[in-house]
């Protein structure tokens, strides 16, 4: 998926609650985006990237969770959160995840392993489909964090 | 009724104080002149009782959706608290007010949205404190909001790309056409907001105000629309005590609450994030975390964490025994070794290395060091010292000295609660043997031959006295008690019933095909691993027989013994009942050490009627039956 820095350019074009955040080659910009959720009554902030992998060729997603003053909440919280968010979607199993660096920051982050990622969507490069492939790819795998596109905004 | 406001919240994420380490260390030294920061709104939460400023790594570039604030970074902790928070925050007000005063708003209306940030970064310690303040001048007097739906067109509203900026009549403008509307119910102000309370605008709309109320001194009223990620736009109308407007800046507001809703700086301590030490520790406990929530949801892990394991060897299997310890979980390993590295151990020996042979350094010591290297949060420990073997003679001279080794292994024993025992001779594991069932520890015996090896797990605890005979290995599905297993000793007097293959393995001694000291390190520490699992593991029974039939432990069976023959790649898991006149279990033994202590040891290393001590000291096992006879004699 060579052309992600134009879709992700799209992607956050069209739906503004992400930003991007640009790295030293376009390869390298991400899309960021902050969202205040709540744990077990506690409120934390969510980050989530969309982070082009070179390996995998796919969009992947990366994540933290940090209480208010900013410091990262306890591994159980984060599965605390992913169960949430299965169970939304009617499932038992969270995602496939674990803690990495952070290919562009460096920094410890969670990320969703890309090895289940079905690459059919970026293969189409056909001009009928218009619509945003980060946005087809996102809408199958953002509810693993509670990311659910808004109706409306891409189809 | 009277307006109220949801205040600011700063959050900053990893990633900023990341950027502000690099930049303290590189750039900025120890300036401390405020630093132009723009911390980012979002106009789409619906969670909380704060509007979120967020800053990050790339909050010191300018950036959509921001405002533009100040970080002052203080060399010293002393620095921030002697800091004049009240000046700090008048200097601020103050320069709001002047562009207030001089209508320069319109054209930059970022300026009334003037916070700053006081930090101070402990860079060796990674913690951080940091204060923000989004000043709000307290103007106009009394001000009273009704709020109702927005009836206009969304649409426009939201495809108009400002933070601020005047809708009338169908249209968008911007902010500056405000000076030409003469009745403030012609016009909505718009203005991007980040609250999350649908009853109250957010921080930011409190500075507009001001500016509306001095900008248009004729007006006691407006009317704003708040711009939300959720395009269910409110009108809040906002009314005001009219007024003439002051000269000087008005009083003002805005230091940030602490989660306590005290007026205080936040604190935060990420050294998790930045100290590797603890990056790795958190890294290695997600992945045995994951183990629990995807696979063994009831798992134990502390019983790994929490765990004390004395390895006795520090060779080949010592070395990988460990690693697969560490890998578990387990913090504190130590290594009893008496012989140095050589140089043919570094290519056999996972944890030694060239120049470790070069300078002849101890085994236990060198083993110690490379866990520690590898994972430097773990507690290893090398006592450098020859175990007293059977049949190894002592003078009188060196008596004093195996008193001591005696009293110190013992120590260690019960310091420990799991003991491996990995020397490469048959008798030395003979003391360690005994000690462990005086202190009914766990202990686990992995032996190695040329193509063979195997594992057993000592039964808990001495033998009492019996006059039953040994059972054999048999298809029975009894179930023996962990007490009632045998040992290392009594399982070599006679062999399994049901493999005429077995014969003493150690015999060939270190003379091994190199990758079986991998295989039976890693299924000695899996063996461990699945005891720990048992609701109490010093009672974790084997199965005589099949072991698929029944999962004693949530990690499946708990075998007594591993036997496997690279040879033939065959494997296969033995169960013995323990032999009750066996040299190293046997409660007779107990009872000897029990009187006698390092002497019953010293005797049993002299004694060439006891131990046949010409050929030496790994023949213990052809004078394993006048041993036993000789001790009853002793103890008669």
């Amino acid at each position: 998926m060579q052309d992600f820095p134009e879709e992700l350019e799209d992607f956050c074009g069209i739906w503004k609650e992400w930003k991007i955040v640009k790295g030293t080659v376009p390869l390298e910009n991400y899309g960021k985006l902050l969202k205040t959720i709540e744990i077990c009554g506690e409120i934390a902030i969510l980050e989530v990237n969309i982070v082009y992998s070179l390996i995998y060729r796919v969009p992947v997603l990366w994540f933290a969770i940090s209480s208010e003053n900013g410091e990262p909440v306890e591994n159980g919280s984060v599965e605390e959160f992913l169960r949430g968010c299965a169970r939304k979607m009617g499932k038992l199993v969270v995602a496939k995840y674990s803690l990495n660096e952070h290919p562009v920051l460096g920094l410890l982050y969670y990320n969703i392993h890309p090895c289940s990622t079905n690459r059919e969507i970026f293969k189409s490069s056909s001009p009928e489909n218009s619509i945003n492939k980060i946005a087809q790819w996102l809408s199958n795998y953002g509810p693993d964090l509670g990311i659910y596109i808004p109706s409306g905004i891409f189809f | 009724m009277a307006a109220t406001f949801v205040p600011f919240s700063t959050f900053c994420d990893t990633s900023f104080w990341s950027e502000v380490n690099r930049r303290k260390l590189n750039d900025w030294m120890l300036d401390e002149s405020p630093k132009r920061i723009y911390g980012q709104f979002s106009i789409y939460d619906k969670i909380g009782s704060n509007c979120r400023l967020s800053l990050s790594h790339e909050s010191f570039s300018t950036s959509k959706s921001s405002y533009p604030g100040s970080f002052h970074l203080y060399n010293t902790l002393d620095g921030f608290k002697a800091s004049d928070k009240a000046q700090l925050l008048k200097i601020h007000s103050q320069q709001i007010w002047d562009s207030i005063k001089s209508e320069a708003w319109l054209e930059n209306p970022d300026s009334l949205f003037n916070f700053f940030t006081i930090a101070f970064a402990d860079l060796k310690k990674f913690k951080y404190v940091y204060w923000t303040c989004s000043p709000a001048l307290c103007y106009p007097n009394s001000i009273g909001q009704t709020i109702s739906k927005f009836e206009g067109n969304v649409e426009k509203i939201s495809k108009f790309d400002e933070n601020i900026f005047i809708y009338t009549a169908g249209e968008c403008k911007n902010i500056k056409e405000l000076k030409s509307f003469d009745k403030s119910d012609d016009v909505y102000i718009v203005l991007a907001d980040p609250s999350p309370v649908l009853s109250s605008f957010g921080w930011p709309v409190r500075n507009v105000l001001a500016a509306v109320a001095i900008t248009k001194p004729e007006w006691s009223s407006a009317n704003f629309i708040a711009l939300r990620g959720s395009q269910d736009y409110q009108v809040f109308r906002y009314t005001w005590e009219h007024g003439i407007a002051p000269e000087d800046v008005p009083k003002s507001v805005g230091w940030e609450r602490n989660a306590q809703d005290k007026l205080s700086p936040y604190s935060v301590d990420l050294s998790k994030q930045f100290d590797p030490k603890k990056l790795m520790e958190q890294s290695v406990n997600l992945n045995l975390s994951l183990i629990k929530w995807r696979l063994v949801p009831d798992i134990k892990l502390e019983r790994y964490s929490n765990l004390r394991v004395l390895i006795f060897g520090a060779g080949t299997l010592g070395c990988n025994l460990s690693r697969g310890l560490m890998a578990w979980g387990v913090k504190k390993i130590s290594f009893i070794d008496n012989s140095t590295v050589s140089y043919s151990n570094p290519v056999r020996q996972s944890l030694s290395e060239f120049t470790d042979a070069k300078e002849g350094r101890g085994k236990a010591q060198v083993a110690a060091d490379a866990l520690k290297r590898i994972y430097p949060s773990i507690e290893a420990e090398a006592y450098n010292l020859t175990v007293p073997m059977p049949g190894h003679t002592v003078d009188s001279s060196g008596e004093a000295k195996l008193a001591e080794d005696v009293e110190l292994i013992e120590k260690l024993v019960v310091e420990h609660d799991v003991l491996f025992l990995a020397l490469d001779s048959r008798e030395a594991r003979w003391l360690p043997t005994l000690l462990a069932n005086r202190h009914k520890k766990i202990a686990i015996s992995v032996a190695l031959g040329f193509d063979t090896y195997v594992i057993i797990r000592h039964g808990i605890g001495f033998s009492e006295p019996s006059n039953s005979p040994r059972t054999f290995c048999v298809t029975t599905k009894e179930k023996v008690p962990y007490a009632h297993l045998s040992c290392y000793f009594c399982s070599d007097v006679t062999a399994p019933g049901n493999s005429t293959a077995d014969r003493t393995l150690d015999q060939q001694c270190t003379v091994s095909r190199p990758g079986l000291s991998m295989i039976a390190s890693g299924l000695a520490v899996e063996v461990l691993s699945s005891i720990l699992q048992y609701p109490d593991p010093l009672e974790a029974p084997a199965i005589l027989g099949d072991l698929e039939d029944e999962d004693p432990s949530i990690l499946g069976s708990i075998p007594h013994q591993i036997r496997g023959f690279i040879g033939r790649f065959q494997q296969m898991t033995p169960c013995v009942k323990r032999f009750d006149r066996c040299v190293a279990c046997g409660h007779a033994v107990g009872q000897q050490f029990q009187e006698n202590g390092w002497k019953f040891v010293r005797n049993v290393m002299n004694s060439p009627t006891h131990l046949e001590t010409v050929t030496g000291l790994d023949q213990l096992q052809h004078s394993v039956n006048d041993v036993e006879i000789d001790f009853s004699e002793d103890s008669d």
